[in-house]
Order: structure tokens, then C-alpha cells, then sequence
């Protein structure tokens, strides 16, 4: 008789003794795994009880590093009319937090595939790959066969409780796909982005596996009985429609909306699968939603990523935001009484920084800040773990010795000053830089971040005398030229509240996020109750 | 004199005149689709009366969708206009068969790029307006308008097709400067029309968010070396409307 799940985490310690693992055995001999759960055992105290966390919310700001939110927190207390140093953004008031590095096992400076697989999964792996452990070879589909990794989101779903995922990116896109999808390569989105050999060789594309996620996850494990997903909303249709005039939105932007070549609509099966769910693509749909009397959510608002905050107005059939799609999303999930995991994410913040916006990222970051304020007050934190995080961070820096107040978008003003300070080169200067990428650009109210793409390179010293640096459309100086600036390797914050909030502390590898969700939660030991 | 030039230095322009004198009197109907077509056009500059550049344009039409294609440089952008009156194109870099997409209004100058006329017949049709209309001259799809604008700076001149919506010659000349613009050939078979714009639409395209996240592609990483169009050849525009000079084209 197959002895039941967990065991792992710190259920150990309470159970006296790790048994044989089933749902999670490809994971648990893991040296990855291991480390972090041993991290985890060594903390003295604990003030949660395994499985105390009925509901698990994973906030995940994509390339949001800590001067990202520093920044952030600045530019919104000053948007209110303070100073700025002061405020405090939403997640700032949570009472745990602590430190991720962030490393893929193959990368000293990451990407959000690895680092996402790290956090959903308990398993660090290699930059570029989704759901499968460092023994793959990106891009190499038959390599995937054997390691694939277990999720927190399909141990949820296997425990019986409502899942959701939610971003402002692509559905498909790295980090919401790692939630769901294993593959040996993030950017086979639909089978079009796929080699013909790794398609003959059986690999099944992202969007696919997003549509299919209850049949294969019950074709893992013999008898299981799952429901799907609940709630899936964010951009990407491309994906799930045929390359095909015929099957374009109302709202498309190009002439044939849909990449799939293999004729399939992705969104009529998920319709002929989930008779009984809503698939919307537009705001006057999302607001006709009715969250008691909605079972199963798709919702797909743009054909490839959804728009910048600071741009989302310029959506041709309009768009939520995230705070909205974060509260229909608990509005929906929490109809179950066993509980739900969801996971946010804030996935332009990335964008903007790799396009040399730091008003874009800073106002995304607002965004995301707001909706993680819409997710405390939907729920109660008795009950639910709300975690926040980045998946790693962006050469983006906070320099100059600026006067308190001075805008955070502005030149640099010292104290005692009223006029810009002038660098060695005798022109003014941000207080906010990248180390590489795109450099100046001098956009006026453009408020697409990605409006610098259309330009050469500008790196380097500019003269910013007669330039608003505060305006939508200015990019910072960058050093070094590149077609766009990168992430960087520092460690990311993690942000904690609810029950198991209190093991997050200190500084982590970041594949201790899925031990605490999974233990907090009791994840693993709940899903092993429910294998036949 | 000035005809008789326009004529020897613009072999199209002849035809045209030809044609629409066999045809006068006719009341002949064209039958261009001027919706879907496509035009070859030869770019020539000079400065003090020499030679500065010589480049080509071609431009596809297809309903709400318009190809520059840059020859010389490889490089294609497709327009698509949205029902919001937004533009948005995607790049392509042909000798690569690879594509950037960028959403509407993600080019410099944003705003001022939303003027479909800009992109679909080369020359904003507010300058058209402006201009002064010294006469129209055949019949049906050999019609011709000719127009003039003067300046203290420029003399301009420009010969339209309306049964194209497209220039077929432009002049531009002052200061020791000159523009000359000559529509060398037509295309309208909507079957090669609609090839071209499969051609591309089948490339290998990447959103233009995505590319920091690919910076390991070798394309991807050299794309911002491989030509930047608003800042080279001309895709025609102005008077005091933009981008028009292709001199210094990289």
C-alpha cells in the first residue's frame, strides 16, 4: 500500500520522520530541494502549525528588485503629496520578510523560467526551462522526459482546493507558465514556436498544456479526479488561436491574431471542456462577471502582453487592472470552502526596466502594489499566506546624494539646494540609472515604456539641462550599450503575512518559497490524502 | 520645357500621358483596387548638384495593412492600422526572415505617427492639401494632379495618381538641396500582393517586450545593429512633416 505524501517540510519535524514520498518522489532526493528544506528545520520558531494557511496568495513582481521598490515606494508617497522616504507600499506592512537569492543553477544573473520553476516547484534548475529540473538540456524535448517537476499550484489543485493564475503578461509567458507547464524550453508558447522535432518527439507547447492542465495532471497519478483551473486571466491569445484571419478578436492589433499552425482553437476546447466556465477577452466582459456563479474563469485581454499601467488606456477593448483581476480572481477562488492557491504576477515592471523605463516599471510596480492592498482586504489573515516577491532584479540603481523630497524621477538636487547638482562632466544628472541597456531617450508624454525599441542605442552621458526626466516618456542613461537592459544577480525581497508568514526570515535560496507555501499550507500532505 | 523634362527623366509618366490621351473622351471607369496594390519607387538626393544617395521604396497596400519594404537595407515594416486609429507595425528584417512586433504607437513619436496617410500614400494628406493644384491632365486610372508648393526655402512639385492614392513623382529643391522621388513600376496582381504579405507574416517574430529576455539570441542581440528605418532611408513624408531625406542612411 503506497504510503502518503509529504513528509518533506516540516512536517518532519512534527511527524517525526520523513516517509516515503509518492506525489513528490521525483523532487524529494533532490540536492536543491533538500538544502532548502533543511533550511527550514533549522528555524527554532515557529509561530504556524503545518497546514494552518486554508489559502495561499503568491505575489510575484517580475524583475522587481529592491531599489525597484524602494523606488516605487518613494515615487507613490509622493504622488500622495509627501515627501516620499516615508511611505510605505502595501506589502510594506507585512511583519515578515527576508532575503532570496536568486541564482539559476546554470546562471550566475537568472531568468524568471528558472527562478519561477525554483519557487513553484522547491527544485532550483536552469535558466530558460519551465517545471523540469537542471538534468534537462534546454530545448531539448526528449530530455525533459523524467524531470518533470511537481507545483505547488497542481499540489493545490490536487488537495482539493480552487487554483488561479494571474498576469499582466503573456498567460504563457515564463513566469505564470512555470506554475502549470513543464518545458525544456520557456518560449515554446504554442506549437509554431516549437521545432519540428520536439513537437514529433511528443512535447506538448505551453498554451496547450494550459488548456489540458486537469487532464494531464490526473494522467500523472492513476485515478486522480481534479477539477482544472478555476481562474486563468491575462494576455496572450496569440497562442491559443489559429494562424487564421478567421478566429481574430474583436479587439486584435494584427491582421491574423493567432501563431498556432496546427489549426487548433485553444479557447473553444477549453470552452467545449468547461461548459459551465466564462472565457472573456475585453473589460465590459470582465465586469459582467459574476464571481458566485462562475465556476471556471478564462480570460485572455490581449494578444500578446497586456498594456503597461501607465498605458493600459490605449487597450482597444479595454482592459482591467491587476487590482481588479486580483480581487475577481479571490472573489471566484474563494467559493470553495477547501481553500484556493493563487498566484499573481506583475510581469511588465520587467518589461519597463529592460526597455530603460524607470516611470513605467515604478508605476507598474504601484500597480502591483495596489493589488496586493485589494488581496489583504478580500481576505482574512487568520487564514491566508500572503507571500510577495520578485523573481530577480534589474541593473536599475538610486544614486547621487538627492535632498529629502527631491522627485524620485528628477535630477539630482543636494541639500541646501534648489538647482541641479552638476556631475564632473558639468551636466545634470538622475537619481535613477541603469548600468546598461538601451540609454536616454527623450519621449515626451509617450507612455508605452517599449517606445525606446524603435531607436538606436544612446548610451552614455547626455545632456539632461532642458530635458524633463520626470516625464512618461524619458528613459535614464544607461552605461553600457545593449539592446536591453538585463536583469541583474542581487538577491530579491520576499514579504510575508498569515500564517506561516513567520518562516519567512534571513537570507534564502529562493526554492524555499515552495516550502514554505507547502508547508504552511500542507500542500503535499492534503494532495497525498486525496491520491487513491 | 518642365513637362518635356518630367517626361524624358520619368518614363511612367509618359505612359501615363499616352494612355490617358487614347483615352480621351472616354468615360471609362478605372478599375484599380487602389485598396490592395503595390509601387516601386526610386529615391534619388543630391547636394550642390551631385549625387547624394540613390535608394529604393517599395510599398504593398492590402486593405488596413501597408509594407515599406527597404531593399537596400533588407528591412520591411508592415503597418496595420486598428480600429482605434492607432498604428502599429511590425519590423522585418528579411535577410534574417525574422520579425519584431511592437503595439501600437511604440515608435518615437508615437502621436505623430498616427497619420495613416503618412503610411499609406507616402505623402500626409494635409501637405497634399496644402498644396496648389496646377492642373489635372487624363482620364479614369491615367488621371494625373499636378501640384506645386513654394517656399523661399523649396520648390516643390508632385505629380499624384488618385486612382493609385499615391505620388507617382515628387520634386523637392532649394538651398543647394534636392529630393526626387519616381514611382519606376506598379504592381497590381493581388495574388503577389497577398504573397508578400504571407512571406513575412510566416517569419520567426518576436514582441519587442521579449527581447530582454532573449538576450542570448544571436539575432536578437545584434537586431539593434541592423538598422533603425526612422532614422535612414525615406518612407517619404513632409513637407515640415518628418522623415524624408535618405542620406544618411546606415
Amino acid at each position: 500500500m503506497k504510503t502518503k505524501i509529504l513528509s518533506i517540510v516540516m512536517t518532519t519535524l512534527v511527524l517525526g520522520g520523513c516517509d516515503e514520498d509518492l506525489i513528490l518522489k521525483n523532487t524529494q532526493d533532490n540536492t536543491w530541494f533538500k538544502s532548502a528544506e533543511n533550511k527550514l528545520k533549522q528555524a527554532k520558531k515557529y509561530d504556524v502549525s503545518a497546514g494552518s494557511a486554508k489559502n495561499v496568495i503568491l505575489f510575484v513582481g517580475d524583475g522587481m528588485g529592491i531599489s525597484t521598490v524602494t523606488a516605487a515606494r518613494i515615487l507613490e508617497g509622493q504622488l500622495k503629496g509627501l515627501q516620499g522616504e516615508e511611505n510605505v507600499l502595501s506589502f510594506g506592512e507585512f511583519p515578515f520578510a527576508g532575503l532570496a537569492k536568486t541564482y539559476n543553477v546554470d546562471a550566475q544573473t537568472p531568468d524568471s523560467a528558472g527562478t519561477m520553476t525554483a519557487m513553484m516547484s522547491g527544485v532550483k534548475t536552469d535558466a530558460g526551462v519551465i517545471g523540469v529540473d537542471e538534468d534537462v538540456e534546454r530545448g531539448n524535448c526528449a530530455s525533459a522526459a523524467g524531470n518533470e517537476l511537481l507545483t505547488a499550484l497542481e499540489l493545490a489543485e490536487i488537495a482539493g482546493k480552487s487554483t488561479g493564475i494571474v498576469s499582466t503578461a503573456r498567460i504563457t509567458h515564463a513566469t505564470p507558465a512555470a506554475t502549470y507547464a513543464k518545458s525544456a524550453e520557456r518560449n515554446w508558447e504554442d506549437v509554431s514556436d516549437m521545432p519540428v522535432e520536439a513537437v514529433s518527439d511528443g512535447c506538448e507547447d505551453i498554451a496547450s498544456q494550459l488548456v489540458n492542465f486537469e487532464t494531464n495532471l490526473e494522467a500523472r497519478f492513476a485515478g486522480l479526479d481534479v477539477n482544472g483551473l478555476e481562474v486563468v486571466m491575462g494576455g496572450g491569445r496569440r497562442h491559443f488561436l489559429p494562424k487564421d484571419a478567421a478566429f481574430n478578436s474583436a479587439d486584435a492589433v494584427s491582421a491574423v491574431e493567432g501563431d498556432r499552425t496546427d489549426g487548433r482553437d485553444l479557447i473553444a476546447e477549453w470552452q467545449a471542456s468547461y461548459a459551465d466556465g466564462t472565457y472573456v477577452f475585453d473589460q465590459s466582459g470582465f465586469d459582467a462577471i459574476d464571481a458566485q456563479m462562475t465556476p471556471h474563469l478564462f480570460a485572455l485581454f490581449n494578444e500578446s502582453h497586456m498594456h503597461y499601467e501607465a498605458d493600459r488606456g490605449n487597450d482597444i477593448a479595454g482592459e482591467p487592472s491587476l487590482s481588479e483581476m486580483t480581487d475577481k480572481a479571490i472573489d471566484i477562488l474563494d467559493n470553495n470552502n477547501e481553500g484556493y492557491f493563487l498566484m499573481v504576477e506583475a510581469g511588465r515592471i520587467d518589461h519597463a526596466h529592460h526597455a530603460g523605463s524607470a516611470h513605467g516599471a515604478l508605476n507598474d510596480t504601484i500597480a502591483f502594489a495596489e493589488a496586493i492592498k485589494a488581496a489583504v482586504e478580500a481576505t482574512d489573515s487568520n487564514d491566508t499566506l500572503i507571500i510577495v516577491t520578485a523573481d530577480h532584479g534589474h541593473v536599475f540603481t538610486i544614486a547621487g546624494y538627492p535632498k529629502r523630497g527631491n522627485p524620485i524621477l528628477g535630477k539630482v538636487v543636494s541639500v541646501g539646494s534648489d538647482s541641479p547638482a552638476m556631475a564632473g562632466d558639468g551636466k545634470p544628472y538622475t537619481t535613477l540609472g541603469y548600468t546598461n541597456g538601451n540609454g536616454f531617450k527623450d519621449l515626451g508624454n509617450e507612455t508605452n515604456a517599449d517606445a525606446s525599441y524603435g531607436q538606436p542605442i544612446s548610451a552614455g552621458r547626455q545632456d539632461l539641462t532642458s530635458v524633463d526626466t520626470e516625464s512618461s516618456g524619458f528613459h535614464q542613461e544607461a552605461l553600457v550599450p545593449l539592446s536591453s537592459e538585463t536583469h541583474s544577480g542581487e538577491d530579491v525581497g520576499i514579504y510575508a503575512s498569515g500564517p506561516g508568514a513567520s518562516l519567512v526570515t534571513g537570507t534564502n535560496e529562493q526554492q524555499i518559497l515552495f516550502h514554505i507555501m507547502d508547508y504552511a499550507a500542507g500542500l503535499s500532505v492534503k494532495a497525498d490524502s486525496k491520491l487513491p | 520645357m518642365g513637362e518635356m523634362k518630367r517626361m524624358k527623366a520619368w518614363p511612367l509618366i509618359m505612359v501615363f500621358f499616352v494612355s490617358s490621351l487614347a483615352n480621351a473622351g472616354s468615360s471609362v471607369e478605372c478599375d484599380i483596387d487602389a485598396s490592395v496594390i503595390a509601387g516601386n519607387y526610386k529615391i534619388s538626393t543630391a547636394r550642390d548638384d551631385r549625387v547624394a544617395s540613390v535608394s529604393s521604396l517599395n510599398i504593398w497596400r492590402r486593405n488596413n495593412e501597408v509594407a515599406h519594404q527597404h531593399p537596400d537595407r533588407k528591412i520591411t515594416e508592415i503597418w496595420n492600422k486598428l480600429p482605434n486609429d492607432r498604428i502599429r507595425v511590425v519590423r522585418y528584417f528579411d535577410a534574417h526572415k525574422q520579425g519584431i512586433e511592437y503595439q501600437a504607437d511604440e515608435i518615437k513619436g508615437g502621436q505623430g505617427l498616427n497619420e495613416w496617410s503618412k503610411k499609406s500614400q507616402l505623402i500626409p494628406q494635409s501637405f497634399k492639401q496644402s498644396m496648389h493644384l496646377d492642373k489635372i491632365e487624363g482620364y479614369a486610372c491615367d488621371r494625373l494632379e499636378y501640384y506645386t508648393k513654394n517656399t523661399r526655402q523649396q520648390n516643390i512639385s508632385m505629380v499624384w495618381s488618385p486612382s493609385l492614392s499615391l505620388p507617382v513623382e515628387y520634386k523637392e529643391i532649394g538651398q543647394g538641396k534636392s529630393v526626387v522621388i519616381h514611382l519606376m513600376k506598379r504592381i497590381t496582381d493581388k495574388k503577389r500582393i497577398n504573397n508578400f504579405f504571407t512571406l513575412r507574416e510566416n517569419y520567426q517574430s518576436t514582441d519587442y517586450a521579449d527581447i530582454g529576455d532573449n538576450e542570448s539570441d544571436p539575432f536578437l542581440s545584434n537586431m539593434i545593429n541592423l538598422g533603425f528605418i526612422e532614422h535612414g532611408a525615406s518612407g517619404f513624408y513632409n513637407a515640415n512633416g518628418e522623415v524624408m531625406a535618405a542620406e544618411h542612411a546606415h
